[in-house]
């Protein structure tokens, strides 16, 4: 098994931001008797800058395991992982300090980007009057409902303009109005040469995605041409039924 | 303002708003230290302590030698609880400070500074409390101990919180002063020289240093402070690996 590796530089074109080698992943214990649970056995992908890309699984598959991977908080046992650019990551638990206001995490959160106190003002009333949490802004975390917890959670992982966004199930707690706010703020974001990443079970979210990375079996797939050649095959399956 | 610099002012915020904390700071001194004052009847008793280097009796009255033990039962049970919290929130959130470009050694610094401000409060505190009803015979002797054996309590609480739950861990941190310091280094229970095992909790050398220096009016234990110390440094060491492996990839 090769030693794991990881590396970050600065991003310069609109090129691979993120990309993974190989990857591998085993849940084990020290304990005697117990169980290693091999999550990922090789995993591969590129993420590129201004894609919308989706990562589908079934429950257990490693979907958030891999996110995690990508974004540095838990280390694969073997494999590389290339990051280009800055990271902003959604965790799906929002990972949030219960005690302190909105105002504060802002605060905590943005010298940790190394923004002046100028640009964390600008950015919290920016994402307070897209997401509409203006009048919560010094409430306490533990204060707030799921969806407005969320909403700063997403906040948190967007302040700094990332060059890859890494969004584990992001609009969870959301209404429906957050949720078309969300994929407008996605789809600006793409537009702008950000690659968003994003943990995604909603069948009817996939025709938003440019790429669509299926976790199986410990390996990642590219499914997003069997999507369309699926999409082709139907359509001719329909022809020939039609004619 | 530095990220080391914020992230330490805004822990303290968020320590402050800890009622559980607060109220654990209010409540516990009074209760411990001033009724264990009240109630213990007034009578002499012998006591082991250090007099010119060698262990030896002296007679003193049990109000006072109970006085000295519940103080530093109070403090190390408030900063080994404050501990507690400390790594069971960092375990859980501390790493996306790492995502959001915090350096290890900034969060460290924050959250150990954090936990020396509790404990300098606690310290103050509880010798505050006690000061009402009894004057060590060398007060600044006897707060070097208090802040040695409270630091260390903490950093025990960080050690606990890495491992077990809240629950578990809280109470681990209510049953470990209590047996240490209340019972194993108690003068009053143990009249000899404590088993060997009895040596390796964290209470023996600075429950010694406060025997004596509180209750003798000759210091003998500054050798006991040193090793007081040495035993700190040990956990802190300890506590910084481990939280550093808690907090950050795995």
């Amino acid at each position: 098994m090769e030693a794991p590796t990881t590396s970050t530089t600065e991003a310069t074109t609109s090129e691979v931001l993120v990309r993974a080698d190989e990857i591998e992943k085993t849940y084990g214990s020290n304990l005697p008797f117990t169980r290693s649970v091999p999550v990922l056995t090789g995993a591969n992908l590129e993420i590129r800058a201004g894609e919308i890309v989706g990562i589908v699984g079934g429950n257990g598959s490693g979907k958030s395991t891999l996110m995690n991977i990508l974004v540095g908080v838990l280390k694969q046992d073997s494999g590389a992982v290339e990051r280009t650019g800055t990271v902003g990551w959604c965790p799906q638990e929002p990972l949030l300090y219960d005690r302190l206001t909105v105002t504060e995490t802002f605060r905590l959160f943005g010298s940790g980007y190394g923004m002046t106190a100028e640009e964390i003002d600008e950015a919290k009333r920016r994402f307070a009057s897209k997401l509409d949490f203006e009048q919560y802004l010094d409430y306490r975390i533990d204060q707030l409902s799921g969806g407005n917890r969320q909403k700063i959670n997403l906040s948190i992982a967007l302040m700094h303009d990332p060059d890859v966004l890494m969004l584990d199930e992001p609009y969870t707690g959301f209404d429906w109005e957050t949720y078309l706010i969300f994929w407008d703020l996605a789809d600006e974001l793409a537009a702008d040469g950000t690659a968003v990443v994003m943990i995604s079970h909603l069948i009817e979210e996939q025709s938003r995605l440019d790429r669509i990375y299926e976790v199986r079996d410990g390996h990642v797939y590219d499914v997003t041409e069997r999507e369309s050649e699926t999409e082709a095959t139907t359509g001719e399956r329909r022809r020939k039924a039609d004619e | 303002m530095n990220r080391t610099t914020t992230a330490f002012s805004i822990g303290i915020k968020e320590q402050a708003r800890n009622y559980v904390l607060v109220a654990l700071l209010v409540v516990l001194p009074v209760s411990f230290i001033t009724l264990a004052f009240a109630v213990t009847q007034d009578v002499e008793m012998p006591v082991r302590t250090l007099v010119d280097g060698e262990t030896a009796t002296v007679m003193r009255g049990m109000p006072e030698v109970h006085g000295v033990i519940m103080t530093p039962i109070t403090s190390a049970l408030i900063a080994g609880l404050a501990g507690l919290f400390l790594m069971r929130e960092a375990k859980d959130t501390d790493g996306r400070l790492a995502v959001a470009g915090y350096r290890a050694w900034q969060v460290i610094a924050a959250r150990f500074g954090v936990l020396a401000a509790i404990t300098l409060i606690v310290t103050g505190v509880s010798v505050g409390v006690m000061l009402v009803d009894f004057q060590p015979e060398y007060l600044w002797w006897f707060v070097a101990a208090m802040l040695v054996v409270s630091v260390t309590y903490g950093l025990i609480g960080m050690l606990v919180g890495a491992v077990f739950n809240r629950l578990a861990g809280m109470w681990l941190m209510l049953i470990l002063p209590m047996l240490d310091i209340g019972l194993f280094q108690d003068p009053l229970f143990i009249q000899s020289e404590p088993d060997w095992w009895m040596k390796l909790f964290p209470g023996y050398w600075p429950v010694r240093v406060m025997v004596d220096t509180g209750l003798t009016t000759d210091v003998d234990t500054a050798l006991s402070l040193v090793w007081a110390t040495g035993y700190l440094l040990l956990v802190a060491v300890l506590a910084i690996g481990v939280y550093y492996r808690a907090t950050q990839a795995s």
